[in-house]
């Protein structure tokens, strides 16, 4: 799950290759990621893994680290 | 302790619905034809201590609230939209001061905002990142044991008339763009060079030029929290919230220009038209409309529902900038669609040439193309929005 959160960090997220090498708890936005980025990694998720993030936990924190988007990905697949 | 506080602010706003007209609306004309600062306002807003006007009354100010303040701004905006827009953008500097620092030098700084009547200009607009509120390019970089930014700003409104200046920067040489602080400059820290001018359609006496600004500092002025929450969180639904006041407050004096142009049609001459009379009920509908939305968005804002902002907050708070600044302008339009060529005179008792003017940077602080374009990727991600 890590590796595909971090090729979408890659490619729509716009961090290109540094986001293979970042820390699981790096704060993303601090990394460069843009607002129009993390729709395309949010997308990218709910795709890949078929699920749907309830509006709620879609906020700033959901993207402040690898991290925070594994356990969101985990929450909502444990919902499906 | 809302009961005892209410006839206090009550009283002021009506001390300055009565004053406006003499210490602001005299003034306008000539702020508007000369395209300077409106310095006469800005002298009595100051005798009546607004420059306090959402500083924590520990600190001393007036802890207006957020309605109160929008309440504020719509009547100085009737008199003079110049007036209206640098009150406001000066109360969002200080909200964004005063919601993300605990303590230290820059709450002893908003205590001196309110003691002296400070007045604080906002540098988030740089050459180079296109209009993009969340990214600088300018670093703080480290000089000996104070820091030191140099930044070419492509407008300060009022730069060479602020006491202050809050300004975003990349944190540090080896930051990425959106990785930005908000420093406090203080005037005697800052060297202006100014590189452009200020002929504008409209808001002329904002003077909102371009400067080259540079600044050594200590590190105490940098706002404690990242600026993408502050942006988020603070400064993004507050300027537009109190952006909002502004237009509405043109556009109240247009609808109120067209009313008593009508009726003087119907007392003096024939009748207004019944084109005229229908209109008149679109801008009351529109502005009732746009009105409640901003009323919502600071009910919203007063909950602390921006706290912790979701992507649909964030639409909505979009939607209350697209939807006031455009209803503005058509409510001003439809105004000069009924005063017809006494609207169009500078001159006359019912002009709305300089509303009209004045109303046109609605869609383009921070354009609304942009915002339209950002509100729509939001919209992807957005499942219950309605």
């Amino acid at each position: 799950m890590t590796s595909v959160i971090r090729d979408l960090l890659a490619g729509p997220g716009k961090l290109g290759s540094r986001a293979q090498e970042l820390d699981t708890d790096t704060d993303l936005y601090q990394e460069g990621l843009t607002s129009y980025g993390s729709v395309g990694v949010l997308l990218g998720l709910e795709d890949a893994f078929d699920i749907e993030f309830p509006d709620a936990v879609v906020t700033r924190r959901l993207f402040s680290s690898i991290d925070n988007l594994k356990a969101a990905v985990e929450t909502a697949l444990a919902a499906h | 302790m809302a009961v005892l506080l209410e006839p206090a602010t009550s009283s002021l706003l009506d001390r300055v619905r009565e004053a406006a007209p003499a210490q602001v609306g005299a003034h306008a004309a000539a702020v508007d034809r000369e395209a300077r600062f409106p310095a006469e306002a800005l002298a009595w807003l100051r005798s009546e201590r607004l420059l306090g006007a959402n500083v924590p009354a520990e600190l001393g100010g007036l802890a207006l609230s957020v309605h109160e303040i929008v309440e504020l701004v719509q009547v100085l905006a009737a008199q003079c939209s110049t007036t209206a827009m640098v009150l406001a953008m000066h109360c969002i500097q200080v909200a964004a001061i005063a919601e993300h620092t605990t303590g230290g030098y820059l709450v002893d700084y908003l205590r001196e905002v309110a003691r002296d009547q400070l007045l604080i200009a906002s540098v988030t607009s740089e050459v180079g990142v296109g209009g993009d509120l969340r990214r600088s390019k300018a670093p703080v970089e480290t000089r000996g044991d104070r820091l030191f930014v140099s930044k070419q700003a492509s407008t300060i409104s009022y730069g060479r008339f602020a006491d202050s200046y809050l300004l975003t920067a990349r944190r540090a040489p080896d930051a990425e763009e959106p990785d930005q602080v908000l420093v406090l400059l203080r005037g005697d820290e800052v060297r202006l060079e100014r590189t452009g001018e200020w002929d504008s359609l409209g808001m002329r006496g904002t003077c909102s030029e371009a400067f080259r600004i540079e600044a050594t500092f200590a590190s105490t002025a940098i706002v404690e929290e990242p600026f993408a929450l502050i942006a988020e969180r603070t400064m993004v639904p507050i300027s537009h919230i109190l952006w909002a006041g502004c237009w509405l407050g043109i556009a109240f004096e247009a609808f109120r220009r067209a009313r008593q142009y009508c009726r003087e049609q119907t007392t003096r001459g024939g009748g207004a038209p019944d084109s005229s009379l229908a209109r008149l009920s679109d801008m009351s509908a529109k502005l009732e409309a746009a009105s409640a939305l901003l009323s919502q968005a600071v009910d919203s804002y007063e909950s602390g529902r921006y706290g912790q902002p979701t992507i649909a907050d964030g639409v909505r708070v979009n939607s209350l900038k697209l939807i006031v600044s455009e209803t503005a302008q058509q409510v001003v339009l439809d105004a000069l669609a009924i005063t017809g060529m006494a609207g169009y005179s500078e001159r006359s008792p019912f002009s709305v040439a300089r509303l009209l003017r004045d109303v046109l940077s609605s869609s383009l602080m921070i354009g609304n193309d942009r915002i339209k374009r950002s509100t729509g990727v939001s919209l992807l991600t957005v499942r219950n929005l309605f």
